[in-house]
């Protein structure tokens, strides 16, 4: 049951590697998009690795969790729910934001960043899985 | 929920890390059933009867009381 839970070594090479794969995923389609460096379709399937590369965090995150205890399963389902909720509701925000307020549009990817980001900071304020 | 859990572990003189790989669960379970901070399932609360060789109710008191005003129409 026990792998090491919260730095299980699979799951964190795991999600180096899927974050490298994102980032350098970025690096590409941002750099590929300037002049039109990489043809579209080259973009499009880096596009859609950048996307199966956050699915797979997911789900890497999903098998972790599933094996833990009931109170590691219940802190961090309260936990996910948590950075959910502060992630959309920054996201709506900033999509209200850009078509009402003239804020600068900001790239969607950033969401997921900004999701785990969220994670991390709601994680010591939530240790208990009563209501 | 209260329980008995820490004075029962602290008479067997087991550690957190004992009890929890005896009943398969991890050192924060126990920390947090300990502490309060988490409501054990009916598996789990059996797991832990069973490592101490006591009863449920050994471990984890039922706050709930018998009400007795139902007691008195009971035939």
């Amino acid at each position: 049951m026990d792998d090491g839970w919260p730095s299980s070594r699979p799951y964190v090479i795991g999600s180096t590697l899927l974050w490298i794969l994102f980032l350098l995923a970025i690096g590409l389609l941002t750099w590929g998009s300037e002049g039109d460096r990489l043809p579209l379709a080259a973009r499009a399937a880096i596009a859609l690795v950048l996307a199966l590369a956050v699915a797979g965090q997911f789900l890497a995150a999903y098998r972790l969790v599933a094996r833990q205890d009931e109170y590691v399963r219940g802190i961090t389902a309260k936990r996910m729910i948590a950075a959910a909720g502060v992630t959309i509701t920054a996201a709506v925000l900033a999509g209200v934001a850009e078509q009402f307020l003239g804020l600068r549009d900001l790239p969607m990817w950033l969401v997921y960043p900004f999701y785990w980001g969220a994670f991390g900071m709601v994680t010591p304020f939530i240790n208990d899985t009563r209501p | 929920m209260k329980s008995r859990l820490r004075v029962l572990r602290a008479e067997r003189g087991w550690t957190q890390e004992q009890l929890g790989a005896a009943i398969g669960v991890s050192r924060q379970a126990i920390n947090a059933l300990e502490a309060e901070r988490h409501d054990p399932s009916l598996d789990l609360a059996y797991r832990i009867a069973v490592a101490f060789g006591v009863s449920v109710e050994n471990v984890f008191p039922n706050p709930h009381q018998p009400n007795p005003l139902q007691e008195g129409t009971k035939p």
